[in-house]
C-alpha cells in the first residue's frame, strides 16, 4: 500500500500550480466566465504548448501517454484554481472514444490535432429528457447511401461553441435493450444543419445547445460499428468521469481552504469567528468532504491505471461523492462567508457554480448510486 | 499509487496455519450465542500459543511473531468477530512497562499479561487536551466530574473520585488508572489492584456488549512500588501507549454491516422483486456503501500515514467523527430497508442475518469517548486547522484546585 505521488506527479502538480498561479488568478477566471464564450484562446494555447493536451493520448498519435493518475493530478489543480478548458470535453472524452472505436485512419487523423490542441472537440450526449442513460438518447440518424443524415437537438453539451468537431451520439435503430441501436458520429461543426447557441443561467463551464437539422455525416464519420456506440461511450465516460472527479475534489477542497482562511481572519465580537464552535462545524463539514473526494477518486484512478474491474464502481462511487460533497462544501462555505461570499468578485462563487452544474455533468449522485447497485450486482 | 494491502508468502502461509487452529477451536456460533464464558476459556487458549500478545517474545508470553504475521491473525480474528480478545489495553500496557522506568514488580507482570492470564481494564484517555477555556487538565475534583485525584501520603497513594475503564474481562485483575496529583499539574499512571479496598464498580445495565464501565475510588490507598514511570509521566505514558493509531495493523474492511444490507437488499423480494431494484431503496443502500467505503478509505489514509511516520494531526479524529456518523446512518438506513425486522435479535428465528441488525442498532449508539461531550472529535480537528483563540486566558493557565 503506498498513497504517494510519484516523482512524475509531484513535477506534474509543481508545474501545474506554477502555471495556475501565473496564468488562472481569481481575475482571470472571472474575465472567462464572464465572456460570452467562457473560453481564452490564449490560455488554451498555453496549456496545449505544455503538453497537457496530449497527456491522455499515445506517443503514437502525438500525445505523452501519462497515467490516468498523472492527470488527475493535474485535474485536482485545475479545479483548485477553478480553471475553464475544453480539455475534458477534447482531450480526454472525445480522445477516448476515437481510441476506443475508432478505425487507423481515423485515429491518425483526428487524435493528433488533439494531442496538439488545434483541433477541439465536444461530447455531444444529453438531450432535453436529459440523462447519462442509452434510454435517453433518442436523436435520429436516418441511413441515406453510404451516409447518415441526424435530426434532433442535444442539449447541454460543454464545448460546443468553441469546438472544431463534435463526437455526436445519435440512435441509428431499436433494438431489444435501449443500449442496441446507438451509433457514434464525427461531425464536422461547420456541416450544414448545425447550430450552437450558449444556454443562459448561472451555469459553469459555459453549455450549448446544438440543433442538427439534416446534417449529412458520411461513412467515414462513423466511429466504430453502427449500432455498437454505446460500450465505446460508456468507457469513455468513465475516464471523463473519474478527471472530471479530480477536478471537483480540487475545488472542494479550495473551498474548505477559503473558508478556513476568512474564519481565521475575520473578527466578531473582538474575536476570529473560527473561533465559534457553530463556524467550526461549517468548515469541518467542507474539510470532510474535501477529504472523501479525493481519496475516493485517486482510488478509482489507481484501479484505472492497474485495469481492475472494480475501477467502474470506484469511478461511480467518487462521482457520488463529489457530486453532493462539492456542492455541499460551498453551502458550508457560504454560511461562513455571509455577505462576502455572495460578491462575486470574491471568487467563492465561481466554484459554488461550478458545483452546482457540474454535480449534474456526466452523472449525478442519482444516476451512479443506480450504476453502482447495477455493477455490484454484477 | 496502491490502494491493496499485498500479503508475502509468509503471511499467507501462516494465515493457514491461525485458520485451522480457529476452525478446529473456535466453539460454534450455538455455543457462543448468549453464553461469555467460554471467552474466557478461548482467551485462555490463545494466551497459551502466545496469540494474545503474537508479536512479544515467547519469554515474555508472545510468540516473537513479525508484524505482518500479526496483521494476518488480527485478520482472522476480525472476520470471525474477535478481533476484541486482543486487547489493545493490555499491548499498551506492556509497551509502557517496556519503556517507561518501573518498579521490577510491575515488569515481572508482562508474561501473565501477555499470556491473557492477568486481565487489565485500562482508563479511558481523552485523545488530546480540552479546548481553551474548558480547564488545563482533562479532570477537575468536582463531585460529578470525572477524575482521580491521588494525595500522597508517605509511601502510598489515596486515590478518590471516579472514571471510565474499558476491558474485556468482566473481572479485571488490574486497572490500569490515570491520576491527578493533587495540589499539582501533574498525572500519574497507576496500575491498581482490582480488588482493592475503597474500589466499586457500580453494576448497572447496558445497552451493548463489553461497553465502558465505570470505577469509583473511595480513598483506596495503593502503595507507589504500583507507579508506572515518574511523577509527571502519567498522561504522556497513557497517550503514547493507548493512543497508537487504533487499526493500523490491519487493513480496513467495510462495515460488516454495509454487506449485511448489501445482501439483505439483493436477496429479499417485495411482490417478487428483490429489494434492491426498488429505485429509493437502491439509493439508500448505495448511500450506506458510500459512507463506509469513505470510512475504509479514510482508515486506509491513516493507515498509510502511521506507516509511512507521517504525523497524523487532524486525520485520526476526522475518521473517527466519520465512521460514529456512518454507524448512526447506516441505523436509519438498515431501519429504512429491513423495516421492524431489523430489531429482532438471534435468538428469534425471523431475525434477518442472524440478528446482525439488531446488535448493530445498539452498537451504533456506543460512544467512541464515553466521557465525551458531543462534538469532542470536532473540537480537536478545529484545534489542528488553528480555529481557536491564540491566547489562552489566566484561568486555562491555572493548575486545578481541590
Amino acid at each position: 500500500m503506498d498513497l504517494a505521488l510519484t516523482e512524475m506527479q509531484t513535477l506534474i502538480q509543481n508545474l501545474a500550480k506554477e502555471f495556475m498561479e501565473g496564468e488562472m488568478p481569481k481575475d482571470k477566471v472571472l474575465e472567462i466566465d464572464d465572456s460570452p464564450s467562457g473560453f481564452s484562446e490564449e490560455i488554451w494555447q498555453k496549456m496545449c504548448e505544455v503538453g497537457w493536451a496530449g497527456m491522455a493520448i499515445p506517443e503514437a498519435y502525438g500525445g505523452s501517454e501519462n497515467t490516468f493518475t498523472d492527470l488527475g493530478v493535474l485535474y485536482e489543480i485545475m479545479g483548485y484554481y477553478a480553471c475553464p478548458s475544453p480539455h475534458l470535453s477534447s482531450a480526454v472524452i472525445c480522445a477516448q472514444a476515437i481510441l476506443e472505436a475508432g478505425s487507423d485512419e481515423q485515429k491518425q487523423a483526428l487524435l493528433p490535432g488533439i494531442a496538439t490542441g488545434q483541433q477541439i472537440f465536444a461530447f455531444a450526449l444529453t438531450e432535453p429528457e436529459y440523462g447519462w442513460e442509452p434510454a435517453q438518447v433518442q436523436l435520429q440518424a436516418t441511413q441515406q447511401g453510404d451516409g447518415f443524415v441526424l435530426n434532433g437537438t442535444k442539449l447541454f453539451v460543454p464545448d460546443a461553441n468553441v469546438a472544431d468537431q463534435m463526437l455526436v451520439a445519435a440512435r441509428t435503430s431499436n433494438g431489444a435493450s435501449p443500449a442496441d441501436g446507438i451509433s457514434l458520429f464525427v461531425v464536422d461543426k461547420n456541416s450544414t444543419g448545425i447550430d450552437v447557441r450558449v444556454q443562459s443561467g448561472w451555469i459553469g463551464p459555459k453549455v450549448c445547445e446544438v440543433t442538427l437539422d439534416n446534417v449529412e455525416v458520411p461513412k467515414s464519420g462513423v466511429l466504430g460499428a453502427v449500432g455498437g456506440g454505446w460500450s465505446t461511450i460508456e468507457k469513455a465516460l468513465d475516464k471523463g468521469t473519474v478527471l472530471l472527479c479530480a477536478y471537483m475534489a480540487g475545488g472542494t477542497q479550495r473551498v474548505h481552504e477559503m473558508s478556513l482562511e476568512y474564519s481565521q481572519t475575520r473578527i466578531a465580537f473582538g474575536v476570529p469567528i473560527g473561533t465559534f464552535q457553530r463556524v467550526q462545524d461549517h468548515v469541518i463539514e467542507s474539510l470532510n468532504q474535501a477529504d472523501a473526494a479525493k481519496w475516493a477518486t485517486f482510488e478509482a484512478l489507481s484501479q484505472v491505471d492497474d485495469g481492475q474491474a472494480e475501477a467502474s464502481v470506484s469511478i461511480s462511487m467518487a462521482k457520488a461523492i463529489t457530486s453532493v460533497g462539492f456542492p455541499l462544501a460551498c453551502d458550508e462555505s457560504h454560511h461562513v462567508h455571509a455577505g462576502i461570499g455572495t460578491d462575486l468578485e470574491y471568487g467563492l462563487t465561481q466554484y459554488t457554480k461550478r458545483a452546482r452544474t457540474l454535480q449534474h455533468y456526466l452523472g449525478d449522485a442519482v444516476h451512479h448510486k443506480a450504476r453502482m447497485a447495477r455493477l455490484l450486482q454484477g | 499509487m496502491d490502494f491493496t494491502y499485498h500479503y508475502s508468502s509468509t503471511q499467507e502461509a501462516f494465515r493457514k496455519e491461525v485458520c485451522a487452529w480457529l476452525d478446529a477451536n473456535l466453539p460454534s456460533e450455538a455455543a457462543r450465542s448468549g453464553n461469555q464464558s467460554w471467552l474466557l476459556d478461548f482467551r485462555t487458549r490463545l494466551g497459551e500459543k502466545g496469540w494474545l500478545a503474537p508479536t512479544e517474545p515467547v519469554e515474555n508470553g508472545g510468540m516473537g511473531a513479525s508484524s505482518g504475521e500479526q496483521v494476518v491473525l488480527a485478520e482472522e480474528l476480525e472476520l470471525r468477530g474477535l478481533r476484541s480478545v486482543q486487547d489493545r489495553g493490555a499491548a499498551a500496557l506492556t509497551q509502557a512497562l517496556h519503556n517507561w522506568p518501573s518498579a521490577p514488580q510491575l515488569s515481572d507482570l508482562i508474561s501473565a499479561i501477555n499470556g491473557g492470564r492477568i486481565s487489565i481494564w485500562h482508563a479511558n484517555i481523552p485523545h488530546e487536551t480540552p479546548e481553551p477555556g474548558a480547564g488545563v487538565l482533562p479532570f477537575s475534583n468536582g463531585m460529578h466530574e470525572e477524575g482521580v485525584i491521588s494525595t500522597e501520603d508517605g509511601d502510598d497513594y489515596v486515590l478518590n473520585g471516579w472514571a471510565w475503564f474499558h476491558g474485556p474481562d468482566p473481572n479485571p485483575s488490574y486497572l490500569w488508572t490515570l491520576a491527578h496529583l493533587e495540589g499539582t499539574d501533574s498525572t500519574i499512571s497507576l496500575l491498581v489492584p482490582a480488588g482493592l479496598e475503597g474500589i466499586s464498580i457500580p453494576v448497572s445495565r447496558q445497552l451493548m456488549d463489553a461497553p465502558a464501565k465505570r470505577v469509583r475510588f473511595d480513598q483506596a490507598r495503593i502503595s507507589r512500588s504500583f507507579l508506572l514511570g515518574s511523577t509527571g509521566d502519567g498522561l504522556p505514558l497513557m497517550r503514547s501507549t493507548l493512543l497508537v493509531a487504533s487499526d493500523s495493523d490491519v487493513p480496513p474492511r467495510l462495515d460488516p454491516i454495509v454487506i449485511h444490507l448489501q445482501r439483505y437488499a439483493e436477496t429479499t423480494t417485495r411482490q417478487g422483486v428483490p429489494l434492491i431494484q426498488e429505485p429509493v431503496t437502491q439509493q439508500v443502500v448505495m448511500e450506506a456503501y458510500i459512507e463506509g467505503r469513505v470510512a475504509q478509505l479514510f482508515q486506509t489514509r491513516d493507515a498509510w500515514m502511521w506507516a509511512t511516520a507521517q504525523k497524523n494531526t487532524y486525520q485520526a479524529a476526522q475518521t473517527r467523527m466519520w465512521r460514529k456518523r456512518a454507524a448512526q446512518r447506516y441505523a436509519q438506513i438498515v431501519r429504512q430497508v429491513v423495516g421492524v425486522y431489523a430489531l429482532l435479535d438471534e435468538v428469534d428465528p425471523m431475525a434477518p442475518a442472524r440478528g446482525e441488525f439488531a446488535t448493530h442498532q445498539r452498537e451504533s449508539l456506543r460512544p467512541d469517548d464515553p466521557s465525551g461531550v458531543s462534538g469532542s472529535d470536532a473540537a480537536i480537528i478545529a484545534r489542528h486547522l488553528g480555529m481557536v483563540w491564540k491566547e489562552e486566558t489566566e484561568r486555562d493557565r491555572a493548575p486545578v484546585q481541590p
